[in-house]
């Protein structure tokens, strides 16, 4: 359950406060790390992108321009390119790129197949699961049942014990926060 | 022309027939409805298209170490850390955290620990026993909160030792104990203050009702340990009589703990023919102590030897050494950073 909003953390985040970034790191490392592990499927190099975002984002701090849309949304799109970044240096490495490259200028085209961004699905799934985790008891719950179990909101309500109509309220204003959250942060279009 | 109830959509939305007969009509016709309805529609078909992969994982504790010592560089001298001190309070927020760990908020919550696709009709393989975390792939969804994920080398290592792993510190051997490429990465497992909500005794009988009888979901009882605490943390730079080395980086986080300290270099540098070793310099520029050497991805946990005097020996340095089992110094320093 939150107890400091994301406003508050990019608000301090902006003025640059000492503590700011532990704060940042703190809320967003997961969101950010599991993107990245997602992604690029190596624990180590989650770990370095990781790593690059957080610094990248407390040295250009001045560039977060809250009226442009979220943190959240703003580390994401740090990660993606980080994420690009990491895939492009490990084909540099493993020579694939050359070989991409020599195909593609054969073929007549721009030579970078690999060194692409993670595919939106995988974030905005990780974006949702981030939201899920911040709903509190009951609604987590709720919703967790309502995904991924065969059971109707009566029977959830049964199996709660709570009410019919706070469950469907529970059940409608959930699904609106995550789909928000979506709308602010999610990649996909 | 009234339009749909919002919590009628929503059921809708989640795959249930819900609503009057009127609104089945009604939803077609309209613009504003169908729009609601599709967009919470996919909301429901992206959370049930997860399949447990996207739960969040905390990163490894003592990344914060890191980003904490590369950042630094841009805060300016180390104004305030004045001798081996917990990673000042000004970096970390010591709200639920003892001084100098990780301020991931240890204690928040994160719903089961597997596969949350539930379906009573057909019984999915989750519940991974309480006692590991079962990787499938370098990525193990199934991890518990705040548990790192965990290379696993086989060696003897620090499965049950909550402090950083022994095993892994190499001493002045030089050569390495571990394989190169096989390395404990620390285990920590961070103590809890608070009891996340899915461990209380209510939920976990619903969530017992929930999932009925043959399924897991794995309320883990994490153990208790007490996590090392950061005594230095630091970035380490090329010097400049070393141009061949200027993109090169790394960080260095001492950590102290009950069976001694222990030093993580983490580099950053070009492949080069060799290996990186890492020692301790003195003050007077002519000793050094080895530590030993890096792993092939440039990362090494070293045992500090007991009774250091970390006053004289203050810089931590990576050199390259040569494949010519000569063990001195080879004078080509790759990084360096002063402890404070």
């Amino acid at each position: 359950m939150e107890t400091v909003s994301d406003g508050d953390i990019a608000a301090a985040f902006q003025k640059g406060a000492p503590d700011a970034l532990s704060g940042v790191y703190k809320r967003f490392s997961p969101l950010i790390y599991t993107v990245a592990l997602r992604s690029l499927r190596d624990q180590r190099d989650a770990e370095d992108v990781t790593q690059q975002v957080f610094v990248a984002a407390w040295r250009g701090r001045d560039s977060f321009d809250p009226e442009r849309g979220s943190l959240a949304g703003w580390l994401v799109a740090i990660t993606r390119n980080k994420i690009t970044d990491m895939r492009r240096a490990r084909q540099r490495e493993s020579g694939a790129l050359r070989e991409a490259a020599v195909l593609g200028e054969a073929a007549g085209r721009e030579p970078d197949p690999a060194g692409s961004p993670p595919p939106d699905q995988v974030v905005d799934r990780i974006v949702l699961a981030d939201e899920l985790g911040r709903l509190g008891d009951p609604q987590r719950i709720i919703m967790l049942m309502a995904f991924y179990t065969d059971l109707t909101h009566e029977q959830i309500s049964q199996r709660l014990k709570l009410p019919l109509g706070t469950v469907k309220s529970h059940i409608r204003r959930s699904l609106l926060r995550l789909r928000t959250r979506l709308e602010v942060d999610g990649v996909a279009r | 022309m009234s339009h749909v109830d919002p919590e009628v959509l929503a059921l809708l939305a989640l795959g249930e027939t819900s609503g009057r007969p009127q609104d089945g009509e009604h939803v077609p016709d309209c613009p504003d409805c169908r729009e609601d309805l599709r967009q919470l529609a996919s909301v429901v078909s992206l959370a049930r298209s997860s399949d447990g992969n996207h739960w969040l994982i905390d990163p490894p504790a003592g990344l914060w170490a890191r980003i904490a010592a590369e950042a630094e560089l841009d805060l300016g001298p180390h104004s305030g850390l004045t001798g081996p001190m917990p990673l000042g309070s000004d970096l970390v927020s010591s709200a639920e955290t003892s001084p100098g760990t990780d301020p991931i908020n240890t204690a928040r919550t994160r719903p089961g620990q597997s596969s949350p696709r539930l379906n009573r009709s057909t019984a999915p393989p989750v519940g991974a026993s309480p006692a590991k975390a079962a990787p499938a792939g370098p990525a193990p969804a199934s991890a518990p909160p705040g548990r790192v994920p965990q290379r696993s080398t086989g060696s003897s290592s620090a499965q049950t030792d909550p402090g950083r792993g022994k095993s892994a510190g190499r001493g002045q051997a030089g050569a390495a104990a571990v394989s190169r490429g096989q390395q404990d990465p620390p285990t920590q497992l961070v103590s809890r203050q608070r009891r996340p909500w899915w461990q209380g005794p209510a939920v976990a009988a619903v969530l017992a009702l929930v999932v009925g009888a043959g399924l897991v979901l794995g309320v883990q009882h994490l153990r208790r340990a007490p996590a090392p605490s950061v005594i230095a943390s630091i970035a380490l730079r090329p010097l400049a009589k070393f141009p061949q080395w200027k993109n090169a980086s790394g960080t260095a986080v001492m950590e102290s703990d009950a069976s001694g300290r222990q030093l993580e270099v983490r580099l950053r540098a070009p492949a080069r023919s060799g290996f990186y070793e890492v020692w301790l310099l003195a003050k007077d520029g002519v000793k050094m102590i080895s530590l030993g050497d890096l792993d092939h991805s440039q990362d090494g946990v070293f045992t500090l030897p007991p009774g250091v005097d970390l006053g004289d020996y203050s810089r931590i340095d990576v050199s390259l050494q040569p494949f010519n089992g000569n063990p001195v110094h080879s004078r080509t320093s790759v990084v360096r950073g002063t402890l404070p």
